[in-house]
């Protein structure tokens, strides 16, 4: 995404990031993340993101599990590897 | 995560974010994404998030429910990688009213069932030739 911004009275069109110089060398990029869709379940748990609103957040989408009773097996909720 | 950086000369410590006004009013919010570490296998397909390297779309296929039936002695089921809503995969149901223990020779056990059919023994008088089944 990108963002129409002001800085020091001019005016900036479709901002995508801001680069800053850093104190020990190099650049800092700070992103505007508004455009991001996934939401936590959505995104594998324990895998981090930032969410549209700013906030790192924790996936928490688990690993499929599967049980057999009698002669069916059940698979749940998740992403299976691939059996 | 957080920088420290250098604006106008001035350090700032541990900087996760910048806040500039838009030029419409309000606030735009750019964030150091350095410290996620989501990957595009680890995100659905379709949907899209800021990783440490900045915008990525998801690759982990969405299959939906994930079923199946065997119904032969090789038959199986392949649940693909991706994400799912779950499902079963169960023998079909012709494979289960079949699979009785009358069936099944006594002494054999299939898939929990055990069989309870005898082999009939056969004999033969050797003078009269008379069979003899029991």
């Amino acid at each position: 995404m990108a963002q129409n911004i002001t800085l020091m009275g001019a005016s900036y069109s479709d901002v995508p990031a801001v680069e800053l110089p850093k104190t020990g060398g190099g650049v800092a990029t700070f992103t505007d993340v508004t455009d991001t869709t996934a939401t936590a379940s959505n995104v594998a748990r324990g895998k981090v993101f930032y969410a549209s609103d700013g906030t790192l957040t924790l996936g928490t989408a688990v690993r499929a599990t599967a049980t057999v009773t009698g002669t069916t097996l059940y698979l749940t909720d998740g992403f299976p590897i691939g059996v | 995560m957080a920088q420290n950086v250098i604006i106008n000369g001035v350090t700032y410590q541990n900087v996760p974010e910048v806040d500039i006004p838009k030029a419409g009013g309000g606030t735009a919010k750019f964030y150091d994404t350095v410290g996620a570490d989501v990957t595009s296998a680890d995100l659905l397909t379709g949907k899209t998030a800021y990783g440490s390297s900045g915008s990525i779309s998801g690759s982990m296929a969405n299959n939906g429910s994930t079923s199946g039936t065997i119904s032969t002695k090789a038959g199986t089921v392949t649940i693909p990688a991706g994400y799912t809503t779950g499902g079963t995969v169960s023998l079909s149901s012709s494979a289960v009213s079949d699979l009785i223990s009358g069936n099944l020779l006594s002494g054999k056990t299939v898939l929990g069932v055990a069989g309870s059919l005898t082999v009939p023994t056969i004999s033969q008088d050797a003078t009269t030739k008379i069979l003899s089944i029991s």
